[in-house]
C-alpha cells in the first residue's frame, strides 16, 4: 500500500475541514463538526506515519490527539448551548458583538 | 492503487462535502458518522486494528452521540442557511499558505538525514526501552515482565502508554477532568431571582459580628 496516496487523501480531508471552518462560517455546529474532521485528519496523518516508518510514537500522539478532540468537543458543544441560550439561534455572523 | 482504497477514500471525500453542504445538523452528524466509519476503514487498510476500535468507540459511540443530544436539545431550525456566507479570506489564505507550505516540505523532506528525528521505536519487536532496567529490577514490576518478550503492537502500546510515559498519561486524564468541569460549569444555569440558600456562607456566620447592637433611641 502505497503511503503518499494515505497522506495526500488525509491532506486534501484537512483542507476540506479547514475551509469549513474559516470559509464557511454559517452555522457554530458546522464549524464545530469541521474542527473535528481536521482532528481526525490529523489522528490519521499520525497513524499513516507510524505506519510508515515503523515507529510507535506516532500511535501515542494519535492517542493524545484523540484525548485533545474528546475535550475540545466537551467545551465546543457546552459553548454551543450557551451561545443558543444567549442568542436563540446560531449563527456566527455577529459572534464578535459579544466581546467586553 | 488498490481498489478498496479508492472506494473508501473517495467515500469519505464525498460524505465531508455532504457534511458542510447539508441544510439540516442532523444530516451533518450522520455525514460525519460516515466518515468516521469511513476513516476507520482506512485503518483496516492500515493494519491498525486497536485503534480502528477505539475510533469506533470513541468517535462513532461518543462523540456524534455527544452533538447528535446538543443537536436535538437546541431545535435549530434548519432554514437558516446560505444567508451569508462571508468568511475570512485573508485569514484563510494566510493559513492556507502554511499548509500547502508544510504540506511541501513534508513531501519533499528527506527522511534519514532531517535533523528533527528521534530515535524510532519499532511496533513489533521486543520491548528494549531506556527504562527497560527499571522494569526489569523492580520486584513490582514482575508482571509486565512477561510482556517484555511480547511482540504485538498492542503490548508494546501498552508498555509505552502505562509503563514509560506514564506522566503523559496522568496529563491526559487531567486534560479530560478540566473538559468535563469546564463544560459542567459553562452551562450551569444559576437563577438569580430565585432566594436560594447557600450552606457554606450559612455554616461560616461569625456571630460575634452579626449581632449588632442598636441604640436605644432608635427602639
Amino acid at each position: 500500500m502505497n503511503s503518499a496516496l494515505f497522506l495526500c487523501t488525509v491532506v486534501v480531508l484537512f483542507g476540506m475541514g479547514a475551509l469549513g471552518t474559516f470559509l464557511n462560517r454559517r452555522n457554530f455546529l458546522i464549524m464545530l463538526l469541521c474542527i473535528e474532521v481536521m482532528l481526525l485528519s490529523v489522528n490519521l496523518v499520525f497513524l499513516t506515519g507510524s505506519v510508515t516508518v515503523d515507529d510507535l510514537n506516532g500511535q501515542l500522539l494519535a492517542l493524545w490527539v484523540l484525548t485533545a478532540a474528546a475535550a475540545e468537543t466537551a467545551l465546543g458543544l457546552a459553548l454551543c448551548v450557551l451561545y443558543f441560550r444567549l442568542r436563540s439561534t446560531l449563527d456566527v455572523e455577529l459572534i464578535s458583538l459579544m466581546k467586553g | 492503487m488498490s481498489s478498496s482504497f479508492a472506494l473508501i477514500a473517495t467515500g469519505a471525500l464525498m460524505s465531508v462535502f455532504l457534511m458542510m453542504r447539508s441544510k439540516n445538523p442532523v444530516h451533518s452528524v450522520f455525514y460525519l458518522v460516515l466518515l468516521f466509519l469511513h476513516c476507520s476503514g482506512l485503518l483496516v487498510l492500515l493494519g491498525l486494528e486497536y485503534f480502528v476500535l477505539l475510533q469506533l468507540l470513541v468517535y462513532v459511540g461518543a462523540l456524534a452521540i455527544l452533538f447528535l443530544f446538543v443537536v436535538m436539545l437546541l431545535d435549530i431550525p434548519s432554514t437558516e442557511i446560505l444567508r451569508h456566507q462571508r468568511g475570512t479570506y485573508p485569514v484563510a489564505g494566510v493559513l492556507g499558505l502554511c499548509l500547502i507550505l508544510s504540506a511541501l516540505l513534508a513531501f519533499t523532506q528527506p527522511l534519514v538525514e532531517s535533523p528533527f528525528q528521534t530515535s524510532p521505536i519499532p511496533t513489533t519487536s521486543t520491548f528494549t526501552g531506556q527504562n527497560s532496567d527499571f522494569v526489569s529490577s523492580s520486584r513490582h514490576y514482575s508482571f509486565w515482565n512477561n510482556y517484555r518478550t511480547a511482540t504485538s503492537t498492542v503490548a508494546n502500546l501498552g508498555i509505552r502508554l502505562y509503563g514509560v510515559h506514564a506522566d503523559l498519561l496522568i496529563i491526559r486524564s487531567l486534560l479530560l477532568l478540566v473538559a468535563m468541569v469546564g463544560a459542567v460549569g459553562l452551562t450551569l444555569k444559576r437563577p438569580v431571582s430565585v432566594p436560594n440558600q447557600d450552606v457554606f456562607r450559612q455554616h461560616y456566620v461569625d456571630f460575634q459580628k452579626s449581632l449588632v447592637q442598636i441604640p436605644q433611641n432608635k427602639i
